[in-house]
């Protein structure tokens, strides 16, 4: 396994323009997404972010540090609502003895999601 | 939550990797890797065959329910333009006191039916007030960190 280090993400902004263009991406058209109305009724202050928006923000840092091909499994927990106007931090951490990933927090340092990470092995594999 | 459509086969369709879908996911990201990661989950699984297709049938309340957990297995990449088959399923959906918890599997073939990628989805939903009167949510299971978005 090669070594699982690198620096921390640059902060980097979710904005309602952005989770819009991803979930129409992605063509999710739960309201919770794009809807403060209906985000209220659902008990939450604000619209949140669309899942594989989050998972993709975690995706990126891996990929821009080991490449997509390398990337073989992720394993993302959602821990926490994310908002538009958060900002992200990706940083790789290890769970346990033997399990490695990332874990996104939010400019408050709130864990907002972790993702356990299995990389491939060597090129042959 | 619909508990018995545990198993069902829930879309059986075709789509197209479209260059105007995978470009919105590259601008909603504005990295310099965007456009690969772009090609690693174009779709989503729960959705990826009509907003009602899995919702629907599972009886997860929007309003209730929100993703808890998503996981992936890749393959290879997408390619931009390509048709490839999808079918979804009910992989595990459970009572769990206070909370009804799905697992939506959806696979991603190629036009020669290599598989390309397993994504699965885990829906969290509160059961209605009225339902879990007599469970307090902070017993553990409705703090179990399964919460969001």
């Amino acid at each position: 396994m090669s070594e699982f280090e690198f620096a921390p993400t640059t902060a980097s902004r979710v904005t309602r323009e952005a989770m819009r263009s991803f979930v129409v991406g992605v063509r999710d058209e739960n309201p919770v997404h794009t809807d403060p109305e209906f985000a209220a009724r659902a008990g939450l202050p604000d619209v949140v972010v669309q899942a594989s928006h989050t998972t993709a923000i975690a995706l990126d840092a891996l990929v821009a540090q080991f490449g997509a091909d390398a990337i073989l499994n992720l394993d993302v927990r959602l821990r926490g609502p994310v908002f538009p106007g958060d900002d992200l931090t990706v940083s790789p951490v290890r769970f346990g003895e033997h399990d490695q990933g990332v874990e996104v927090r939010n400019q408050r340092g709130e864990v907002v999601a972790t993702g356990i990470v299995v990389l491939r092995d060597g090129p042959d594999e | 939550m619909n508990l018995e459509t545990l198993g069902q086969v829930l879309v059986e369709t075709e789509v197209v990797v479209e260059r105007e879908s995978v470009a919105l996911l590259v601008d909603a990201l504005g990295t310099p890797t965007a456009g690969e990661v772009a090609l690693r989950l174009p779709f989503f699984g729960p959705t990826v065959g009509g907003a009602d297709s899995v919702v629907g049938p599972i009886g997860l309340s929007l309003e209730r329910g929100l993703a808890g957990g998503q996981s992936f297995e890749w393959h290879r990449s997408f390619r931009l333009g390509e048709r490839v088959s999808v079918v979804v399923s009910v992989e595990d959906i459970i009572d769990k006191g206070a909370l009804h918890l799905a697992t939506v599997l959806s696979e991603y073939r190629g036009a020669d039916g290599e598989l390309i990628q397993r994504q699965r989805t885990v829906f969290v939903e509160r059961k209605p007030a009225a339902a879990s009167a007599s469970v307090v949510l902070a017993d553990g299971e409705g703090s179990a960190g399964e919460t969001t978005t």
